[in-house]
């Protein structure tokens, strides 16, 4: 019961007139002075406790290993800053090459769509190889003209050869055209 | 630059002028203030000295947001109340989990604590300041080692003055007790 008195009057929490009658009690009464005393040897003890000397060299050096974080914590800021910002360039320029290049999103492949684009890409490897068939025959019989019929099966190629060797030579190659269709008419128009 | 200017200007100098010599002298004038609270609050050297830094790193973060309503000392004493309380939860967390080393603490106090009479005092300091529930043991450290008033304490808090006074009131009371068998 005292301690909570003594606590109060120590740590100043009594009102004016609280106080006046705690002071007034410690000059009448010994064992409540005593007692008070006990407390403060108590606090007193406590705070030599807490009174500890240490090394000197820490608070000098503190300071310095403080600063020395800082500048390393700024260093490692600017190395993500940087790693963030050619990050964010690379996705962007990504993103403008795919629209400079006007390739379709579709056009990537992902697990859902990477049947769908061997198919276009076997199809597109098809007709590469059908144009070099045919400029094949352009370099050897100036090819006038070349239609597709209503049936995107049949082709017709026309040709205009000068010398029979050109329309042998043309021949052979229409021959690995025809492999690629399953209708070709070849007409020689002549000259 | 002149060595006597108010803490004020000294942070008006940091934010304006990026200055880091100003930096510097407010590192000088409460890292000691800073470093005993958080040895009373952690129990060890290690702990105190990791959480000293990280309350000035904190700083040099964040003091551009410094409104200089309220006292530099309570905003720091603040930063570094958050910090210790968050230190201690991250260790409770590592002491469940078995990855905190028990003997590192003593080592630590032995390179910075040299006599062994100041030894004993900062083991006896602890195994009584220890034994405290944290949120009393800061409020009776704030009170009772830092001398802060419990207007300052209840900003640094946030916490009313009747509980602090309450909690501080339940810390001596515990203390008193455990002081008796030391």
């Amino acid at each position: 019961m005292n301690n909570d008195l003594f606590i109060k009057y120590y740590d100043n929490q009594l009102n004016d007139q609280e106080k006046a009658e705690f002071e007034a009690k410690l000059k009448n009464d010994q064992d409540f002075k005593l007692a008070y005393d006990e407390f403060l040897v108590i606090q007193q003890k406590l705070k030599n406790f807490a009174n500890i000397y240490i090394n000197d060299n820490y608070f000098v050096t503190l300071p310095v290993r403080i600063n020395n974080r800082i500048s390393a914590n700024n260093k490692k800021l600017k190395i993500v800053k940087s790693a963030i910002a050619f990050s964010f360039t690379v996705v962007v320029v990504f993103f403008i090459s795919l629209y400079y290049f006007n390739v379709s999103p579709d056009k990537i492949i992902t697990p859902t769509n990477t049947n769908s684009f061997i198919a276009e890409s076997i199809s597109t490897s098809q007709q590469q190889e059908q144009q070099n068939i045919a400029s094949n025959i352009n370099t050897n019989t100036n090819i006038n003209s070349e239609k597709n019929t209503s049936t995107s099966k049949e082709k017709i190629v026309t040709y205009s050869a000068l010398e029979s060797d050109d329309v042998e030579l043309a021949e052979q190659d229409v021959d690995d055209f025809i492999n690629n269709y399953q209708s070709v008419k070849i007409i020689n128009i002549g000259k | 630059m002149d060595y006597n200017l108010s803490e004020t200007e000294l942070v008006k100098l940091f934010i304006e002028k990026k200055d880091e010599r100003a930096f510097t002298l407010i590192i000088k004038q409460y890292q000691e203030s800073i470093y005993w609270h958080c040895l009373r609050m952690l129990g060890n050297h290690a702990d105190a000295d990791e959480v000293t830094q990280q309350v000035f790193i904190t700083l040099y973060k964040k003091l551009h947001t410094f409104k200089f309503e309220a006292k530099l000392s309570t905003w720091i004493f603040t930063i570094t109340s958050n910090l210790v309380l968050n230190y201690i939860k991250k260790r409770k967390i590592k002491a469940f989990f078995g990855f905190d080393d028990l003997e590192h603490d003593i080592s630590d106090n032995s390179d910075i604590v040299q006599d062994l009479d100041n030894k004993m005092k900062l083991e006896k300091l602890k195994s009584v300041l220890q034994k405290l529930p944290e949120k009393q043991r800061q409020v009776f450290i704030l009170r009772n080692f830092d001398d802060l008033s419990y207007e300052e304490i209840a900003q640094i808090t946030n916490t009313s003055v009747g509980a602090l006074k309450a909690s501080y009131h339940h810390a001596q009371k515990k203390i008193m007790e455990l002081m008796k068998n030391e």
